[in-house]
């Protein structure tokens, strides 16, 4: 059967490279279609793991807001978030991890703020207002700006959940160097609250470097300067603020991003917390914006899969329905000689196999190219439908969906493998049956008519 | 002598409009081994549907036919067409992207007959009918009519049943290679003890066949019945 199939490729040469270059065309777009919804998997993948899987409990300024009366001064003291609602939260369903910060800005006599132009003249200013930000956390693991690697730790160490109820502290690289300030340094901060003076020592176990920051703006107080925030453990934020309560914000980390409506749910039915005056914040804005991109792109990537398989049998029935129509007479000597149909059909289907094998090694080669272009194609035909024209994506966006790895996986070549064997055998089996279903009488009647 | 193949009251008709029209009608016939038999008639008189339901290419409506006294349709009819008989056609029905040896190679494979040295035993009975090796090896549509022809019988041969059926295997021939043909189907039959049965519209042809048949009323008879 082998031989046979072989010595027909060789003499159908002409069929035979037809076939081939119809499957080299399926196979390459079967696996770019591939390749690029794998891609997407992967992305959506790692931006589920990076990003918005956060949600905070923060004061509902909105509301807060609506409720003050007219001329009437915020009360920010009496709306703080307290140590105990934030703890009834951190034990629901999906909380993976979290960390609570107490922000409060600090002096210190032997550390020097690094200044900005124009701080000093800032309207509203307090004049017992601090040069330096205190940024107390439980841990400093999951903190955008170091998860993210915009800060980056040049020595030492960050602080962890076990530094909590320390006066370590890490600062940043600018700051120490300023004030010949190194690892294992100390300093004094104080704060200055209700006309009393607190002050803590801090001892430097970690020095951070920015390498770059969405806070820091031209013009901006050397408060708001990102260099002057030191981290520290949340029992300092408490004792410079004076409160062993109340916490700036609480952040919890989510199993799974897609989870965050389920969680504010559960958590407004679990707990005490008057949401009226609080609000848990889903922080997967990013996410949903580059999720439902990539969304597009894998449904898309799989329709087109779909439509090169569906359209890709239809064409090779087409063709194989027309050249088997002048193999009648092949079957009808083969079956005159006692051969089953099951083989005939075999021999058919090992003749596109051979080709597509062919066509499958090639186009692991062609493959990453087609998927390529496919993908830039996509890419920006998505662009259009959600923009309404070929306008600015966001920085992060768009070097996010320049990143995406359109490569071919050993699950590609697997998928491929088994696509391509399943349209060779639709496209034999359809035609071929369509002859067979006749009797061997039939069959060589046509083909002497 | 020995009953090979028998047709016992075999009916079949082809669908004609509403009604059918009829080509055989409880017929019987016995085919022994050893003669060679030549069914005559014009065209359309079912001669060709007879040779067709004999090779079990097609199955009567009625009745049975019976190869050594088992019912074909029992055996089965591919195992009964790759098994017990062969059949060589009026155009040789060879297969063309395969070279003279290698369609006669193919009917061995299919019957799976276990033969030491294949190759030179097709070339040796290709040899024994005028194709030499170099013809052999040739590609099949580069052989005369009568060259493919006797590349058909070898394949017929090759199998070594006892039944061999040919439809009108000299229609394409020229009269010296109808001869040739005509000679070996004799051959076959009265040195190896071979059941031929040969579908032609040539008297003169039949005339050289042991037993000469016709379909007169539906039924398969002798000619000069």
């Amino acid at each position: 059967m082998i031989k046979n199939a072989l010595l027909s490729l060789k003499k159908n040469i002409g069929r035979t490279i037809l076939l081939f270059f119809i499957i080299v065309l399926i196979t390459n777009l079967v696996i770019a279609g591939l390749s690029i919804q794998s891609a997407s998997n992967k992305e959506m993948q790692q931006l589920q793991s990076q990003l918005g899987n956060d949600v905070t409990l923060t004061v509902n300024f909105k509301n807060m807001m609506q409720d003050r009366q007219p001329g009437e001064a915020v009360n920010e003291q009496s709306n703080q978030i307290t140590l105990e609602m934030a703890d009834s939260v951190k034990n629901l369903k999906y909380v993976k991890n979290y960390n609570y910060t107490i922000s409060t800005s600090a002096n210190s006599d032997s550390v020097s703020a690094i200044k900005s132009e124009s701080s000093n003249n800032m309207p509203g200013r307090k004049e017992d207002e601090g040069d330096l930000t205190i940024s107390a956390n439980t841990t400093m693991k999951y903190l955008d700006s170091f998860t993210n690697e915009r800060y980056k730790l040049t020595s030492g160490r960050l602080l962890t959940a076990k530094d909590s109820s320390s006066q370590n502290c890490v600062i940043e690289k600018n700051l120490a160097s300023d004030n010949n300030l190194s690892v294992g340094d100390t300093f004094t901060v104080y704060t200055t609250v209700n006309d009393q003076k607190i002050s803590q020592e801090l001892t430097v176990i970690g020095i951070y470097e920015i390498q770059s920051s969405d806070n820091m703006q031209i013009g901006d107080a050397h408060f708001n300067n990102p260099v002057n925030t030191i981290y520290t453990g949340l029992s300092v934020g408490q004792t410079l603020s004076n409160s062993s309560e109340n916490l700036t914000s609480a952040t919890y980390y989510l199993d799974d991003p897609k989870n965050a409506d389920s969680f504010v749910k559960l958590a407004k039915k679990k707990t005490s917390i008057d949401f009226n005056t609080y609000s848990l914040e889903t922080n997967d804005q990013m996410y949903k914006q580059n999720a439902s991109s990539l969304e597009n792109m894998k449904s898309y990537a799989q329709l087109f899969v779909w439509i090169i398989v569906i359209g890709g049998s239809a064409i090779l029935c087409l063709i194989l329905a027309l050249t088997i129509r002048n193999r009648y007479y092949e079957f009808g000597v083969l079956l005159s000689l006692g051969q089953t149909k099951v083989k005939i059909i075999l021999q058919q289907l090992l003749e596109i196999l051979v080709i597509a094998v062919i066509a499958i090694v090639i186009s692991l080669g062609t493959g990453k190219v087609a998927a390529n272009s496919i993908y830039q194609v996509m890419e920006s035909s998505q662009t259009v439908q959600q923009n309404g024209g070929p306008q600015h994506m966001d920085n992060n966006k768009q070097d996010q969906q320049k990143e995406l790895d359109v490569s071919i996986t050993s699950d590609n070549v697997i998928e491929l493998f088994a696509i391509t064997g399943a349209v060779c055998v639709v496209s034999i089996i359809v035609p071929a049956t369509y002859i067979l279903r006749l009797s061997p009488r039939e069959i060589l009647t046509r083909k002497e008519g | 002598m020995e009953s090979l193949l028998e047709f016992k009251n075999v009916s079949y008709s082809y669908p004609d409009g509403q009604d059918d029209h009829p080509v055989l009608k409880d017929t019987s016939y016995s085919f022994e081994k050893g003669k060679v038999y030549a069914i005559v008639g014009s065209s359309g008189s079912g001669k060709t549907t007879t040779l067709a339901l004999a090779s079990g290419l097609d199955s009567p409506q009625e009745g049975k036919i019976l190869y050594k006294q088992e019912d074909i349709s029992q055996i089965g009819l591919t195992k009964y067409r790759k098994e017990k008989m062969t059949i060589v056609f009026q155009s040789y029905n060879l297969i063309y992207y395969m070279n003279a040896l290698d369609n006669v190679m193919l009917a061995l494979d299919i019957a799976h007959k276990k033969i030491k040295n294949k190759k030179e035993y097709c070339l040796q009975i290709l040899d024994q009918l005028g194709i030499s090796k170099d013809m052999a090896l040739r590609d099949v549509r580069k052989l005369s009519g009568g060259q493919q022809q006797r590349v058909a019988i070898a394949r017929a041969i090759v199998k070594d049943t006892d039944l061999i059926l040919a439809d009108e295997p000299t229609g394409n021939l020229d009269e010296d290679n109808a001869l040739e043909v005509m000679k070996l189907f004799i051959e076959l039959a009265h040195q190896e003890n071979k059941c031929v049965i040969i579908v032609s519209h040539s008297l003169t042809l039949a005339s050289m066949c042991d037993q000469q048949l016709k379909i007169k009323n539906e039924k398969l008879i002798d000619y000069f019945q």
